[in-house]
């Protein structure tokens, strides 16, 4: 991790200060799904591991991580419509338009590559000219997306 | 398709309903890239449809995931992010109010 920010309630980005002595508590906001993982990879992982806690610093359960309305807890889909009849309204900020800077992250699925350049052995090993072509052409298929994945990954 | 809402944008919709800046959501949960038009309809069934996984375990039969709200300290937020990164697939989590950058541990991958 090279550097994190966060957005401020004015708008701005500013360093996240991810030292142990920092005692600043920060809101966040996610499913139960997820709170679910957490002791779970705690426990496997204890350089992961994270403590929910309340406003005051004190560690909470994960049931009482839940948001509830009225005794029924507010599901996420609420939240998405909460979003979207915002959105309509006009009310969701601007920059919630956008995509916001995120990079598309272009990747390649080893198995493909495995893939590929098995038939292309399939098809060599094969001694007749139609499967030397074809075998021919995976090859070269397979130099094209190496090839390609080369010069994407090389973009910030 | 311009004048959509792009779902992988409306991860956001945590930290909007609760009114925190910072909000994960696991790739995973989200079941849809569909685009809602502004002037177009949203059903239920949309809205069901794009987050429709999960229930509450502990208080009875209700459908989906429950938002849920707690603090964490800086050096967590990190770990979480790192944790996302080692994970990656369904449990790579979407992510408003936060941005970051890293090292990538292989050559086929982008770097924010």
């Amino acid at each position: 991790m090279i550097s994190i920010e966060r957005l401020t309630q004015d708008g701005k980005w500013v360093p996240l200060d991810t030292s142990p002595s920092n005692t600043q508590l920060y809101g966040v906001g996610c499913n139960l799904e997820a709170v679910l993982l957490v002791p779970q990879l705690g426990e496997m992982y204890p350089v992961f591991k994270i403590t929910p806690k309340n406003s005051s610093g004190d560690p909470v359960s994960t049931e009482e991580t839940i948001v509830y309305n009225n005794s029924a807890p507010v599901p996420d889909h609420v939240g998405f419509v909460k979003f979207l009849s915002d959105y309509l309204n006009g009310t969701v900020p601007s920059v919630y338009n956008s995509t916001q800077d995120r990079v598309r992250v272009w990747q390649i699925d080893p198995s493909l590559l495995f893939a590929i350049s098995g038939v292309g052995q399939l098809l060599v090993s094969q001694s007749n000219a139609l499967s030397l072509t074809l075998g021919g052409i995976a090859c070269i298929l397979l130099i094209m997306v190496v090839a390609a994945a080369a010069i994407l990954t090389k973009k910030p | 398709m311009g004048e959509g809402i792009n779902l992988y944008n409306t991860v956001n919709l945590a930290g909007v309903f609760l009114n925190r800046f910072i909000a994960f959501e696991p790739s995973g949960h989200i079941k849809h890239s569909k685009y809602f038009r502004m002037s177009g309809n949203i059903t239920v069934y949309d809205a069901v449809s794009v987050i429709s996984l999960g229930g509450v375990p502990f208080t009875g039969p209700y459908l989906g995931w429950p938002l849920c709200s707690f603090y964490l300290y800086g050096y967590e937020i990190k770990r979480v992010l790192e944790m996302t990164l080692a994970m990656g697939g369904d449990f790579f989590l979407q992510i408003s109010g936060l941005r970051y950058t890293y090292t990538p541990l292989l050559g086929f991958r982008a770097i924010r």
